[in-house]
């Protein structure tokens, strides 16, 4: 683990402004070996994404200050390749419609299942990968 | 002695007899009072000029069973005869001594009569012999008139005192005012209640044509004597009515009645209002003498107590009626309780009420018993109350009636004390309120249950925040398990760790319960529990409970509140409704704006001592311009998906909290809701402090 750029290949960035999802997400990733950053901010994780490579990014799209669509947009501006999950608890098309065509891999309503989850957050980091 | 000394010694005293004599009969020639002597046959020996003017004859050879006819003497009742054996004189002449014996005497010379008061004496010579008997008659008659004029005046008063019928009254005035002078003829004229025309009051001597005509007649200031006074308001004084201008309306009708002469003068209440005249006439021309003005004054004095008293009486009698049949027709009863002697009385209407039989004797105790079980202790402690502070009190409560009957009613009352401050008795009224208290029961039902349906249909719009808000621990808590499943399958968890998964599944489980409770308590049907309120706190926590609706609409909820704000007491599920009632109207109203501009701001103020001011403000279309109040009404919607009952529910949860709401326009654009509470007293001091 001396190589930065390897920890960082390893590593997922959590977004939600909820502190026990939040938490609990971290938990759940972490329970399956996989290291993570965790944000409750999206402004302090795009300030993070600008000067780190962010390989995967889960965040929630409903959050108080930025909306996670605009998180989305942002992100696809500064860092293109980072492999996007969202998650968010409300049942809303047009967000979906609008989250996809930015771009996730992923898109999970709370509450979620974790197999599923955890599956995705793996496929999205081994894709970074290559 | 010589002879002729005998001789010049009886003529000496026959000239001193004589000159004797001649004293007594001019003493007895000058004196006021009648003196008349007779021997003990009954002839006349003295009879003076005063008891020939007093009984007008001579002195007669008539025998004393002849004399009450021959002089015209009569017993105080002015008709009977006096029986001669009663005479003074008759007794006297017997021996007997009479004293102060009154007399009427009427003949040709005296019409009106003479009253006379007498005092009698036998005559005895030197051996004690009767020689007769003499008497002095006083001529009492002015004394006697001043008596009667009095008596006929408490007369007067005693019928106003006894509540007479006015018309009685006036006309025994009128005929008292009479009988106090030869030739004069008086009336009465009353003055209607509006100020310009007379009627009829008294005038028993006075033509029935005369009396006809002045019925009904206008007064001015040149309407005969009568109508000149009251519109003058002094006394007129026609002399003769033939050539007086005031006169000219009225001149051949007097001539046709005989009347001269009329002064009237107005009479006046006690408090200076003009209630009629009082008017005296002769059938010669003159103007009144200081005797006639006396009794002017007398006259217009009585009449104008009897006339206000007959007013007050009046008004009273129409106060009274009006009493009681608002009384009858508002199910009101009247009532009196006597404490100290544990005695009641209650009218009929009160009786049916209590439901109390017409002839039972009623106590303060079974008044009392009557008041539901429940409300009794409150009832006497609050009666009580008043009785130790003479005061007033009142009472909502309800009355049990027998067989089981329950009545709502609402009982106030005064205690009255006596001229030492003692607990006389309490007056007051019972009041039924029982229709009104269901309709007002019925009322409160529909009110919530439509608050209710309004909160249900708000729950609606708020679908997206609730879901939000119980997804959130929901997550949680399933990622938890998921991880603390995974650890434990790996079976290297630390138990540590694992104490902290589990702490967190139950906090977050204990998070979705608190948002279960909130949804239930908005759509729970009874909320009616009053609690002391900051209303900086239930903005804060209504606006999160809208967030995710209001992110998800694209706009922004901000608050500026005053950090001052005193508390308010209220129904927070209710102020919540009103809260979210004006926040989704307000989002609504931004719909058809760009997101930049879709803004609500909640603001509070501390209006003043008394009041705390919320207002939420859109950037929106505004008000309808035509009716800004519109928006309250039933059924008033703009939006097609609206039933229009928010802003009537929102106002009427407002005013049963006793506060206002009203649209405005907000400045530049927009419309402003502003909802004002009165704050709960005393407030802003523990604030300061705190």
């Amino acid at each position: 683990m001396s190589n930065p750029i390897d920890v960082e290949e390893k590593e997922v960035c959590l977004v939600d402004d909820d502190p026990s999802v939040l938490k609990s997400m971290h938990y759940l990733l972490a329970s399956e070996g996989i290291k993570v950053r965790t944000f409750s901010k999206a402004e302090d994780f795009l300030t993070h994404a600008g000067t780190h490579s962010v390989q995967v990014v889960v965040t929630d799209i409903w959050m108080d200050q930025v909306t996670g669509l605009e998180v989305l947009a942002r992100l696809c501006a500064i860092s293109p390749k980072t492999r996007v999950i969202v998650i968010t608890a409300r049942e809303d098309l047009a967000a979906r419609a609008t989250a996809m065509a930015i771009g996730p891999v992923a898109f999970f309503m709370k509450p979620f299942d974790d197999e599923k989850f955890i599956a995705a957050v793996r496929d999205a980091l081994n894709q970074s990968r290559k | 002695m010589s002879s002729d000394r005998k001789k010049t010694e009886l003529s000496h005293s026959k000239a001193e007899l004589s000159r004797g004599n001649e004293i007594l009969h001019s003493i007895l020639s000058d004196m006021g009072d009648a003196v008349i002597v007779a021997d003990k046959d009954e002839n006349f020996v003295v009879f003076n000029p005063a008891a020939e003017r007093m009984f007008g004859v001579r002195a007669t050879d008539a025998k004393s069973h002849e004399w009450s006819q021959r002089f015209s003497l009569f017993l105080p009742d002015k008709v009977t005869p006096f029986p001669p054996h009663e005479l003074p004189l008759t007794r006297s002449i017997c021996g007997e001594e009479v004293d102060n014996v009154e007399m009427f005497v009427r003949h040709k010379k005296a019409p009106y009569g003479i009253w006379t008061r007498i005092t009698g004496r036998p005559l005895r010579d030197s051996n004690g012999e009767l020689l007769g008997g003499v008497i002095v008659c006083r001529d009492i008659t002015e004394i006697k008139e001043e008596e009667f004029f009095r008596a006929g005046q408490s007369r007067v008063l005693e019928m106003i005192a006894a509540d007479a019928p006015l018309a009685d009254v006036l006309t025994n005035l009128v005929l008292l005012m009479e009988g106090q002078a030869e030739g004069l003829r008086c009336s009465i004229l009353l003055l209607n209640r509006d100020g310009k025309h007379v009627r009829h009051g008294a005038a028993p001597n006075l033509p029935e044509a005369y009396v006809k005509a002045v019925n009904g007649a206008a007064i001015g200031p040149r309407n005969g004597s009568c109508g000149t006074a009251m519109y003058a308001r002094k006394p007129v004084v026609v002399t003769d009515v033939t050539t007086d201008p005031l006169w000219s309306d009225y001149r051949e009708l007097a001539n046709i009645c005989g009347l001269r002469a009329c002064w009237s003068t107005p009479i006046l209440s006690p408090q200076g209002e003009v209630l009629g005249s009082f008017a005296m006439y002769r059938q010669e021309t003159r103007g009144p003498r200081p005797e006639e003005t006396r009794l002017t004054e007398i006259a217009t004095h009585i009449a104008g107590i009897a006339i206000d008293r007959q007013r007050q009486q009046e008004i009273l009698r129409q106060r009274e009626a009006r009493i009681s049949l608002a009384a009858e027709s508002a199910d009101l009863a009247f009532w009196i309780l006597y404490p100290e002697q544990n005695t009641a009385w209650m009218s009929e209407k009160g009786r049916l009420i209590y439901g109390f039989d017409s002839n039972l004797p009623l106590t303060c105790d079974l008044i009392l018993s009557r008041v539901h079980r429940d409300e009794r202790a409150a009832v006497k402690t609050a009666y009580d109350r008043s009785c130790a502070l003479y005061g007033t009190f009142e009472s909502e409560h309800r009355l049990l009636l027998p067989y089981g009957k329950t009545r709502w009613v609402i009982m106030r009352g005064r205690c009255l004390k006596d001229e030492e401050g003692n607990l006389l008795e309490t007056i007051g009224v019972t009041l039924d309120v029982s229709a009104q208290k269901q309709a007002d029961l019925q009322l409160q039902v529909q009110r919530e249950e439509m608050a209710h349906r309004n909160r249900v249909s708000l729950m609606g719009e708020m679908t997206a925040s609730f879901a939000h808000e119980l997804n959130q621990p929901l997550t949680a808590i399933a990622n938890n398990a998921s991880a603390a499943r995974r650890f434990l399958q790996r079976g290297n968890i630390d138990p540590a760790l694992l104490q902290q998964l589990l702490q967190d599944m139950v906090a977050d489980s204990q998070r979705a319960g608190e948002v279960i409770r909130g949804i239930r308590s908005l759509v729970r049907k009874e909320t009616s529990a009053h609690t002391l309120l900051n209303l900086n706190e239930v903005i804060a926590d209504t606006v999160r409970l809208v967030s995710t609706d209001v992110l998800s609409r694209e706009s922004v909820v901000t608050t500026e509140l005053d950090p001052q704000l005193p508390q308010v007491s209220a129904t927070l599920v209710q102020i919540q409704q009103v809260l979210l009632n004006l926040i989704i109207n307000a989002l609504d109203a931004m719909e058809g704006l760009p997101p930049a501009e879709r803004r609500v701001i909640v603001s509070t103020r501390w209006d003043k001592d008394d009041v705390v001011e919320v207002s939420v403000r859109d950037f929106g279309t505004g008000l309808p311009k035509d009716q800004p109040d519109k928006v309250f009404d039933h059924f008033f919607s703009t939006k097609q998906k609206g039933m229009g009952m928010g802003l009537t529910i929102v106002r009427s949860i407002i005013e049963a909290h006793g506060g206002t709401i009203v649209a405005e326009d907000a400045p530049e654009r927009g419309a402003r809701m502003v909802v004002r509470l009165p704050a709960v007293r005393g407030q802003k001091q523990t604030i300061a402090a705190a």
